[in-house]
């Protein structure tokens, strides 16, 4: 190789690492809350007690996660001895929060040892938590049986007012499994039955879509085979009993109600307020545009490597998450799918993480991940991620010029926030003035930190990366120099 | 390709890409047109300014010119700051201080127009890493001095011509109560020219490019 071409080769590769490095340092990275679990009686382990197994499924976007979680629920006798009952109870946690075993217990419909069993699936924004309980059929009066419940927000289960029946077309015993719940409090699930309480239960037969809110009367709207979930329209997504198809319906104001096919060998998990529609068809993640069918060319999520993946929920800003298969698929990860990229979100924690995260569930509109996974011994543990805050510098802040108003006697200036970084920064976002000209005076701040005032834009949620936001900023002076100041943007808190 | 030749390619086509070096400080032009027929037969003022941002604004500076009118300007203006000239005959605001301002009596007629020209370092900013721009502001005020007229901007101006820290400029135009827009800001073409300096500098490079190329590749006579 001469000279000449070594050093163009030389520019080139030391310009494209320069820009690689640039892009991982800008990857979105995460906190991590470890949920635990309600735990179990355990006098072997340190504090009488060991975590049990838990699972995340819901997530909404004040952080709190929803999902089930194993524990011990009595005795029973065995040739002489009291050996412990385990069951498995929904969960809802506080706003980014472990598991609380005392306040975050859902119960179940009955609680005997018979019947003492719930599982949480989604949940709004009202706290308002779905899934389904173990339940004797109350018209035979024996028998095990699901039903679906909708919970008062941030209430237990109540077998009273929470009971959202069932439908079957022999209704001697009724299933019925909730699994999302938009923000009206509309609920989709799926229901079926039997004749006897021998019979194999068909429970997924029908998909159902409730009516909003007050009291739990069953309001059945057969939809196809199971639904999965539901978007703050009223749209369902799910599958067909007799045929792989995934579907979209219309929204609930419009009646009778329409299906769109999605596409062929297609399983639907989830639909956003826009109306894309995410899942799997074949092996592979998908996520469509808005209210359409599925795009075999641009509609595909794409794997960590591995053969298979599968795409479990989306948010309204068309974030993906799911789990796939890494690369010898001998593993499976969870990813979030961001601006046509899909992250591995093991590579995107702390340093040290010493766990597994192997299926994204659910991402709410602030961008958290409720994710299921393993610990270092292997149990199995759900984890809350959080976008890290050390967004201030990929913030960048510009100002206008100063005019001045005769009438008001202040000087106004509008402020660009602008987010250079290759993620979205999630809001509220804060911008601090600081080295203010001596005798000038920011008018209309929100607050002061350490010493210095702040304005905060609550109605920035987020910020897509090379978009912008403004805001107008107003200042009493009288002097004659230049009015000075700096201004530095923060997302989420200082 | 000789080492020589190749090394001096290789610095013309590193001056070339970084760009900036040969770009004209172009100065930039906006016809501006106030609709003051509302007001017409009215008395009140005229108020220009030309303020910097809050911290480190390029310079940069405000030529009105050209300025028509069916209205009355009076003979005198109030200057604050870096400000010069008068209306109609034209005058000079540059962004030093923080307010730079030309406050004259008018009596309205059905328009005012004029041109502004704005030229300067912030026009061109190069590799100069700035975070706060330049702002022209073009309102109307009553008898008393302090009530804005036609616009229900927070500013009280009907027009802002706003130069960013990248050197682009953006226009915004304000409605009054009702809802109509009594300023239109325009774009006039661009009469750039390349600086003397930099013409010196492409003729230089020109000359021993080929001077090089020469005495490298031409063969050799013996």
């Amino acid at each position: 190789m001469t000279t000449f071409r070594r050093l163009l080769f030389s520019t080139i590769a030391l310009a494209f690492m320069t820009r690689c490095a640039v892009c991982a340092t800008q990857a979105q990275t995460y906190t991590v809350v470890d949920l635990n679990s309600f735990g179990i009686p355990d006098s072997t382990q340190p504090g009488g007690f060991r975590h049990s197994s838990t699972y995340v499924y819901g997530l909404n976007n004040k952080g709190q996660a929803v999902g089930d979680s194993y524990l011990q629920i009595g005795t029973y006798l065995y040739y002489g001895q009291q050996l412990p009952e385990y069951s498995v109870h929904g969960f809802r946690t506080a706003p980014n929060s472990a598991i609380n075993s005392q306040t975050d217990d859902l119960g179940s419909f009955y609680s005997n040892i018979y019947y003492n069993e719930s599982h949480a699936r989604a949940i709004n924004d009202s706290g308002e938590v779905v899934g389904w309980s173990s339940t004797s059929d109350y018209k035979l009066n024996f028998g095990y049986s699901e039903r679906a419940f909708r919970t008062q927000p941030n209430s237990p289960i109540n077998l009273l007012t929470d009971d959202l029946g069932g439908y079957s077309q022999f209704p001697t015993i009724v299933f019925s499994q909730a699994y999302a719940i938009n923000g009206r409090g509309e609920v989709a699930g799926t229901t079926g039955g039997g004749t006897d309480p021998g019979d194999t239960p068909d429970y997924d037969k029908y998909g159902f879509r409730t009516t909003p809110t007050g009291a739990p009367q069953f309001s059945m709207t057969r939809m196809g085979r199971v639904t999965t979930s539901i978007n703050a329209t009223g749209q369902v997504t799910g599958n067909f009993s007799s045929f792989p198809y995934a579907f979209l319906s219309s929204p609930s104001s419009v009646q009778p109600v329409n299906l769109t096919f999605i596409a062929d060998y297609t399983t639907a998990y989830g639909v956003n307020d826009g109306g894309q529609v995410v899942g799997s068809r074949g092996n592979l993640a998908i996520r469509t545009a808005p209210n359409t069918f599925l795009n075999q060319t641009t509609d595909m999520l794409g794997t960590l490597g591995g053969v298979a993946s599968d795409a479990y929920a989306i948010n309204s800003f068309g974030d993906v998450v799911g789990s796939s298969d890494v690369t010898g698929n001998n593993a499976t990860h969870a990813f979030v799918y961001r601006s046509g990229n899909l992250f591995d979100l093991n590579d995107l924690l702390p340093q040290g993480s010493n766990f597994i995260l192997e299926e994204a569930r659910a991402i709410n509109d602030v961008g958290q991940i409720a994710v299921n996974g393993h610990d270092s011994t292997n149990n199995p543990h759900a984890y809350l991620l959080t976008p890290t805050t050390t967004s201030r510098n990929y913030l960048r802040v510009t100002a206008s010029g100063l005019v001045y108003n005769r009438q008001t006697q202040t000087f106004n200036a509008t402020l660009t926030v602008t987010n250079t970084a290759i993620a979205p920064i999630y809001g509220p976002l804060q911008v601090e003035l600081t080295k203010i000209t001596s005798g000038a005076t920011l008018l209309h701040a929100t607050g002061s930190h350490n010493g210095n005032p702040f304005i905060t834009l609550n109605n920035i949620t987020r910020l897509d990366p090379g978009t912008t936001t403004s805001l107008p900023v107003t200042f009493s002076y009288s002097g004659y120099a230049r009015l000075a100041y700096t201004a530095t943007a923060y997302s989420q808190g200082f | 390709m000789h080492i020589v030749l190749k090394l001096i390619t290789i610095i013309a086509i590193v001056i070339l890409c970084t760009g900036n070096c040969w770009s004209a400080n172009a100065d930039t032009t906006y016809q501006i047109d106030l609709n003051t027929t509302p007001l017409s037969g009215y008395s009140g003022f005229v108020d220009l300014q030309f303020n910097p941002g809050g911290f480190d604004s390029l310079d940069a500076s405000a030529n009105i010119s050209q300025v028509t009118t069916n209205g009355s300007l009076s003979n005198s203006d109030v200057l604050a700051g870096s400000a010069s000239g008068m209306l109609p005959s034209g005058a000079v605001i540059e962004n030093v201080a923080a307010y730079n301002d030309l406050f004259q009596g008018f009596t309205f007629g059905s328009d005012l127009d004029f041109r502004v020209t704005f030229s300067g370092s912030a026009l061109s900013p190069g590799a100069s890493i700035t975070s706060s721009g330049s702002t022209f502001a073009v309102s109307l005020y009553g008898t008393d001095q302090v009530t804005p007229l036609l616009s229900t901007s927070s500013t009280g101006a009907l027009a802002l011509v706003t130069i960013n820290p990248d050197g682009s400029i953006v226009s915004t135009t304000y409605p009054d109560t009702d809802g109509i827009t009594h300023a239109s800001v325009v774009l006039l073409p661009s009469t750039s020219v390349p600086e003397p300096g930099n013409i010196v500098l492409a003729v230089c490079l020109g000359l021993v490019y080929v001077g090089t190329f020469a005495r490298y590749t031409l063969p050799t006579r013996y």
